[in-house]
């Protein structure tokens, strides 16, 4: 990796089309900043994202990048991966679309481990439709579509990675700049999926979950020593615990094996391995 | 209907071992020089059910699974005698005698299992009266108690086919190496003991009335006994795709498994993964790093494929999906062929289809279309489907194997190198014209892989700029889908001028009548048409697997060479004639249909029985189950 990748070569001359002051500027940076810490070449890098106002990344970076469609970008970033290790991998997504419509994805990406970064700008609710309920709204949340509030809990996103079997899960806040970046520097560099859920307010449309909000209520994990993230019980304990709003690492599973080693992907899919069968004509005599 | 061919069909429950069976057996008749063709017929149930295979064997080449058989082994249900699973599905036990009974031939052989079907149930079928009027020869074996005294019960089939060996007067030399091919000690051993027991006690306690033996052949080549799954895998390997992502259903699972089991040891990937619709989006993002990728599934999976189908179409992705079709609406008859999704693969996700269809209609085809989709998907930039179904995916059919002596062909297509994307245009900040529709040949702009110096790029669902940026300017939005749609008519150019021609034709070059056909119902055709060019009459036959784009000038040519013809599908709207009318604007009072959708293929007895009904002009349908749909105005 070349040492000389400074953030702004992932910097597109596109300028954001988000609201001024949204989360999003924050998270972005962050992300950056991040893939340029740990070494990594925008040629080397690919970076997947969906649908809504963090779809859009895509266009403000770059690097090798796929804006798919809602929900979808999981599956695509895998694929990535999976069959080129040597590609370095961030999906960026919403709240709606890595839980609500891609929910079914993002349990069984957690469950994969491919060694990539998923980071989800969370703004707890829908922007770029103009302000419906997303999956992590609370329950009183009076929007368009829901004029008493969606009457059902938030997603906790952190514990569906848990419960799903995740080796790293993390969460931060576009605001604190610092922290944020290091905290996805760290999901980058972890051997396997890498998630990070980042409050991401939406300035527009969400009157709750504000900047001054999470300001007010967040408690960082890296102040507490005795929070040991590898410790799966301790994890358990911060994930569940609905009454704050935590920012830092919950849980890494330090014994992580990432997909391509599981299943031992090269770099090179078209060298065939030794012994192994070449083509058709060395497999269609068994049938003789 | 010649007795010049055996039709051997062994029934019974399923769980009892008749795949591995009636494969074994197909194989040994391949070895002893025979041409052979087999048909399965499932329900979808883990065990029990009635459940057959067919083998077809010859000297002479077979394309389909012909009319009715005339050899039954009828092993019973060793399942169905669960007192629970009685009380829910019925006496079950008689049913791999009493349902196959209508198709046998006259003077057909009658086997069953006389320690599994009880002689009051078959005093229940009339089965003494029914084999005198038909001239059935019926020879009732303890297979159950052979089994037991040498070995378990469940190697049964093993003395059935010890005693069809010794109707047939067939040598068991092949059968006994096939054996040991696939077991071992002390099971290999019993087999082997029960095979020549019932071999020899079927000589010793049978008087021979019936006149069919096993015919004899001869083959030059070595050969392989294959199914349209195995052909579709080897064609995936051999164009280099060293990727899959899929979801079981049946019947696409075969293909998914053949490439499971192969593409890890070849230093691929082939990963299960939660929906379809993750599946598809797999293969765009293997794709995208430049790996050669697939996917498929059966209609109902194919479903949840239209998001990625059309994120590839509109991000130029080349990709091949795979689908196999069976039965439906919904999900149908699970286990069965039917050609309905013709429709559905043409236009699955929004807008206008910017995708090739090819629809390969027996094993070689199969596998060469595969590969062809491949090309044409990574020179193109284009998603590539290869449609076929339940029937062409379970049949087996033996194959010279020097037929798959040719180069793997593991090239990228249309992706420039890292020095040839220096010379490749970019916009004044230095990102790299992926999109480009100026100079685009063939309506293709070269794309780059990541990793690649300069390459990087913008893939959007969205409309977008040569660079790859969300744009709605009405220009550029023009520009971009005529450049897309530029590639199909490049595509047709090549496939028309460039490459053999993927149409099969049938019969002689001049004919009054015509048959036209696609798909897996290919080897009926060819067969009825044989059957009435040699009984006199005038009929021409084209089978056709470029459905998009559409092979219009063959098509148009056969149908202009011809003063009638009939369009034979396995469904009950006729979807392909429709396409016909639809791609050339005409001949829709030229064509009348030929429907079958019950959940069984076409029998070449069946097309020419259609074909005579037709032709007479007499106002009846052929048969209960076969439909005729006239041309337009009669």
């Amino acid at each position: 990796m070349s040492s000389d990748v400074r953030f702004t070569d992932f910097k597109s001359d596109k300028q954001p089309t988000w609201c001024p002051g949204c989360g999003d500027f924050g998270t972005m940076n962050g992300m950056m900043k991040a893939l340029a810490e740990t070494g990594n070449d925008p040629d080397n890098t690919f970076v997947v994202a969906g649908i809504g106002c963090s779809g859009k990344i895509g266009t403000y970076m770059h690097s090798y990048a796929l804006h798919g469609v809602h929900g979808r970008a999981l599956p695509v970033g895998q694929g990535v991966k999976m069959s080129r290790p040597d590609i370095e991998v961030m999906v960026a997504g919403g709240d709606g679309d890595g839980y609500s419509i891609g929910a079914g994805h993002f349990v069984h990406a957690v469950r994969r481990n491919v060694d990539m970064s998923y980071v989800v700008m969370d703004n707890r609710i829908y922007g770029l439709t103009k302000g419906q309920a997303s999956p992590t709204s609370r329950s009183d949340f009076e929007t368009s579509t829901t004029p008493e509030g969606p009457k059902q809990p938030p997603v906790n996103p952190l514990a569906l990675a848990l419960a799903s079997g995740a080796s790293f899960i993390a969460q931060s806040f576009a605001s604190d700049a610092l922290r944020h970046q290091e905290i996805v520097q760290e999901a980058i560099e972890h051997d396997g999926f890498g998630f990070v859920n980042v409050f991401s307010p939406c300035v527009t449309f969400n009157d709750v979950d504000t900047y001054d909000y999470f300001r007010d209520n967040l408690v960082d994990l890296q102040e507490d020593e005795d929070h040991d993230p590898t410790d799966y019980e301790a994890a358990k304990e911060v994930i569940l615990d609905s009454d704050k709003e935590y920012q830092g690492v919950m849980y890494q599973d330090d014994e992580s094996v990432p997909y391509h080693e599981q299943h031992g992907v090269t770099e090179n899919m078209s060298e065939i391995p030794d012994g192994a069968p070449e083509d058709a004509m060395d497999l269609v005599r068994e049938f003789y | 209907m010649s007795d010049d061919e055996l039709i051997w069909r062994i029934a019974g429950g399923s769980g009892d071992g008749i795949d591995s069976t009636s494969q074994n057996f197909a194989k040994a008749l391949m070895r002893s020089g025979l041409n052979v063709f087999t048909h399965r017929h499932y329900p979808s149930r883990i065990r029990g059910g009635h459940t057959y295979v067919e083998i077809r064997a010859a000297e002479r080449e077979v394309q389909s699974r012909g009319d009715g058989y005339n050899f039954l082994l009828s092993l019973g249900d060793s399942f169905a005698r669960n007192p629970q699973e009685e009380a829910f599905y019925g006496n079950e036990e008689i049913k791999p005698l009493s349902e196959n009974l209508d198709e046998l031939r006259e003077g057909g052989v009658i086997v069953y299992d006389s320690g599994l079907i009880s002689d009051e149930d078959v005093a229940d079928l009339n089965l003494e009266e029914r084999a005198e009027e038909n001239g059935w020869h019926v020879y009732p074996v303890d297979l159950r108690g052979l089994a037991k005294e040498h070995g378990r019960e469940v190697m049964r089939n093993t003395a059935g086919v010890g005693v069809t060996a010794a109707l047939l007067d067939l040598d068991l030399e092949h059968i006994e190496d096939l054996m040991s091919d696939a077991m071992g000690g002390d099971v290999l051993e019993a087999n082997l003991e029960i095979l020549h027991d019932a071999y020899e006690m079927t000589e010793e306690d049978f008087e021979f009335e019936h006149d069919l033996r096993a015919p004899t052949g001869d083959h030059d080549t070595e050969q392989a006994l294959l199914s349209g799954s195995n052909a579709i895998a080897y064609g995936a390997i051999d164009a280099g795709c060293r990727f899959i992502a899929g979801y079981p259903m049946t019947p696409w699972t075969d293909v998914f498994t053949i490439l499971s089991q192969n593409f890890p040891d070849m230093g691929g990937v082939s990963e299960q993964v939660e929906d379809e619709i993750a599946a598809a989006a797999l293969a765009v993002g293997a794709s995208h790093a430049g790996v050669k990728s697939m996917s498929g599934s059966s209609g109902g999976g194919f479903a949840l494929m239209s998001e990625p189908l059309g994120l590839a179409e509109m991000t130029e992705t080349p990709l091949v999906l795979i689908e196999s079709m069976r039965a439906g609406p919904s999900t149908g008859l699970p286990t069965k062929p039917e050609q309905s999704d013709l429709e559905f693969v043409l236009y699955t996700s929004q807008a206008d289809s910017q995708r090739v269809v090819f629809a390969p209609g027996n094993i070689e085809e199969a596998y060469e279309q595969t590969r062809l989709a491949f090309d044409i998907a990574w020179d193109y930039q284009i998603p590539a489907i290869v449609i076929y179904d339940q029937k062409l995916s379970g049949e087996n059919k033996n194959v010279d194997i020097e037929f798959f002596d040719r180069e793997v062909s593991p090239d990228l297509g249309s992706t420039l190198t890292e020095d040839e994307l220096r010379e490749a245009a970019h916009d004044n900040s230095g990102k790299f014209k992926r999109f480009n529709y100026e100079d685009a040949e063939d309506g293709v702009s070269p794309r780059s892989i990541p990793g690649q110096k300069g390459g990087r790029y913008l893939a959007t669902g969205n409309e977008h700029s040569p660079v790859g940026h969300i744009n709605e300017d009405p220009d550029n939005r023009v520009a971009q889908m005529e450049r897309r749609l530029e590639k199909l008519e490049a595509i047709r150019t090549e496939l028309d001028e460039e490459r053999d021609s993927t149409q099969t034709y049938f019969g002689p070059d001049e004919a009054d009548y015509g048959i036209i056909t696609w798909g897996s119902s290919q080897g009926a055709v060819e067969e009825a048409i044989e059957r009435l060019n040699n009984d006199g009459h005038s009929v021409k036959g084209i089978s056709v697997s470029d459905m998009m784009p559409f092979a219009e000038k063959e098509v148009t040519e056969f149908l202009e060479s011809v003063d009638e013809a009939m369009v034979v599908e396995m469904n009950a709207t006729g979807q392909f004639r429709g396409l016909i009318q639809k791609e050339l604007g005409r001949y829709g009072d030229k064509m009348t249909s030929l429907l079958k959708f019950n959940g069984n293929p076409f029998e070449p007895g069946e097309v020419v029985e259609g074909y005579e009904v037709n032709v007479a002009e007499e106002d009846q349908q052929p048969d209960a189950q076969v439909r005729i749909e006239p041309a337009a105005g009669d």
